[in-house]
């Protein structure tokens, strides 16, 4: 009974915040304190959200800009990997690599976007590429991150048991890495879809991004919203999605809070 | 005759050695001319304060750290770098957090030319030995202290080696949990027939379990006296055989002769 009086507790604490903004929002607007031409009530934000989904209109433009997330975050997940185990791995590459790493890593994404359209155009080489170094940053320093944070004890018990290089990485370097590398990936995921959308915003013919764009040109501000909470929403199950692929691949990892 | 040869090979013996670190451009002694043999079958144990150069020695012995000077030597292969002939038990029992018991106590197969089936088998009678039959499955983190030590030390003898290097084995461990594995490792030691040094700051897990009992100086270390257990096991610890070389061991490290007897029973 405990547990259940529980769950309903922490179902309300987490619900409890954005329904008071809900309903702060659906007050001012709907006692005329605000202009809705500027601040439409909620209820017109989610008439509008449910015109464009049955025109078809919403749905096409997020998996345009869906597609291209995956795509970019493919690209840029696995080359994080794969240069960040070389990184963790080797001295000298890390040597070699660090500064560069250094100076390109804090430009911000979307100072690259001018650059990227003058060399790949307006079309859909440009988005992927800005995603790309959009998932590549997170997934690269977490690899690091992983793989020198190897307990030095366990690599001990392998070189005891004279295992080769390639065992010592697939058996005990790289398991010892995952839970980092998917801390990584999961925050690549997260800003490939902030990237995505402002590629689209800047310049683009489709895209989620677009349409927000769009509408504001249009003077459409229950589009705009709608297009805003549509990219929340998309973030926050994609999230919760790679959570619970988290703590399925990586039981042994969660076994400790599983006992408190 | 072979196996009379068989039996000579595997002794260990340890001459002359010396160790030294460089520590901020000083040269650290740690050990100074070490010897001792001990020969196949036999249980040794080292005692000696935290930092006489056991756990060093332990090192050199497996091949991790070289020799400064001397020569250390299983039969007639000169020791250099780690073999299979030597096995290790570390302090903590070292598992791999995100592998199973099962696949952790495999880990310790090194012979590549098993198949599947038989290190799944091997492994199924080493998880036996140590009594952690039915927890196959289970994670390192579910599993107490000393049962994560019993995996660690089958994960050390499924490789067969020879030689088996306890580090402190069951220095983590509660009092009881430390008698209850002190008869198992004896059990072990009994069925499995292999070479064992033990390294313990703990002056009754060395009586009970030793046929012989090596007593390290510190700074830099060497060996002070060996002393030889000649009593039947299981030995009752509150023997007065126990009893007096307990009390000869603790004037060695503490150079006193009024250490009250009957306190200690």
């Amino acid at each position: 009974m405990n547990k259940a009086k529980n769950k309903y507790l922490s179902f309300f604490q987490i619900i409890i915040a954005p329904v008071f903004v809900l309903l702060l929002w659906l007050a001012v607007t709907e006692a005329g304190v605000v202009n809705t031409n500027i601040l439409p009530s909620p209820v017109k934000v989610v008439k509008t959200f449910g015109a464009l989904i049955e025109s078809g209109k919403l749905w096409k433009n997020l998996s345009t800009s869906f597609f291209r997330v995956l795509k970019g975050f493919a690209l840029g997940a696995v080359s994080g990997i794969f240069i960040g185990t070389a990184m963790g791995l080797s001295g000298s590459m890390n040597k070699i690599l660090s500064s560069l790493v250094g100076i390109l890593r804090p430009i911000p994404m979307i100072a690259w976007i001018p650059m990227l359209i003058l060399w790949l155009g307006i079309g859909e080489k440009s988005k992927v590429a800005v995603i790309f170094i959009g998932t590549f940053w997170p997934v690269l320093l977490n690899t690091i991150t992983g793989i020198l944070s190897v307990d030095g004890k366990l690599l001990e018990v392998a070189t005891v048991l004279e295992k080769s290089r390639l065992e010592v990485l697939g058996k005990v370097v790289m398991p010892s890495a995952t839970p980092s590398i998917i801390t990584g990936v999961r925050l690549g995921f997260g800003t490939a879809w902030t990237c995505v959308v402002a590629a689209e915003m800047i310049a683009a013919s489709s895209g989620i991004g677009y349409m927000i764009t769009y509408a504001r040109e249009l003077s459409q501000p229950d589009v705009v919203l709608a297009g805003v909470f549509t990219i929340g929403i998309v973030g926050l199950l994609i999230d919760a999605g790679l959570l619970r692929l988290q703590k399925k691949l990586l039981r042994w990892n969660y076994l400790r809070d599983e006992r408190k | 005759m072979e196996a009379g040869n068989a039996k000579r090979n595997k002794e260990l013996q340890i001459r002359h050695v010396y160790k030294s670190f460089r520590v901020d451009a000083e040269n650290l002694e740690v050990l100074r001319d070490v010897n001792l043999e001990i020969g196949e079958g036999e249980f040794v144990s080292i005692v000696g304060f935290s930092g006489c150069g056991k756990s060093t020695l332990l090192r050199l012995i497996m091949g991790l750290d070289p020799v400064t000077e001397g020569q250390i030597s299983i039969g007639e292969n000169e020791v250099k770098k780690p073999s299979r002939e030597v096995g290790m038990v570390f302090q903590e029992a070292r598992l791999f957090p995100w592998s199973s018991i099962a696949k952790n106590v495999e880990f310790g197969i090194s012979d590549k030319s098993l198949s599947k089936q038989e290190k799944k088998e091997m492994t199924r009678k080493y998880l036996e030995l140590v009594k952690l039959n039915g927890f196959e499955d289970a994670f390192p983190a579910q599993l107490s202290g000393g049962m994560q030590q019993r995996a660690g030390i089958a994960r050390a003898l499924i490789g067969n080696p020879d030689i088996l290097l306890l580090d402190e084995p069951f220095g983590a461990l509660d009092a009881f949990t430390r008698i209850n594995m002190q008869n198992e490792i004896l059990d072990i030691w009994r069925k499995e027939n292999k070479t064992m040094l033990l390294i313990t700051h703990d002056i009754d897990e060395a009586i009970f379990l030793s046929d012989r009992i090596v007593i390290m100086s510190e700074r830099p270390g060497t060996i002070q006296e060996v002393i030889r257990v000649e009593s039947a096991r299981p030995r009752d610890r509150g023997s007065e055989e126990f009893l007096k070389i307990r009390k000869h061991i603790l004037k060695c490290f503490l150079g006193s002769s009024d250490i009250d007897l009957e306190y200690y029973i």
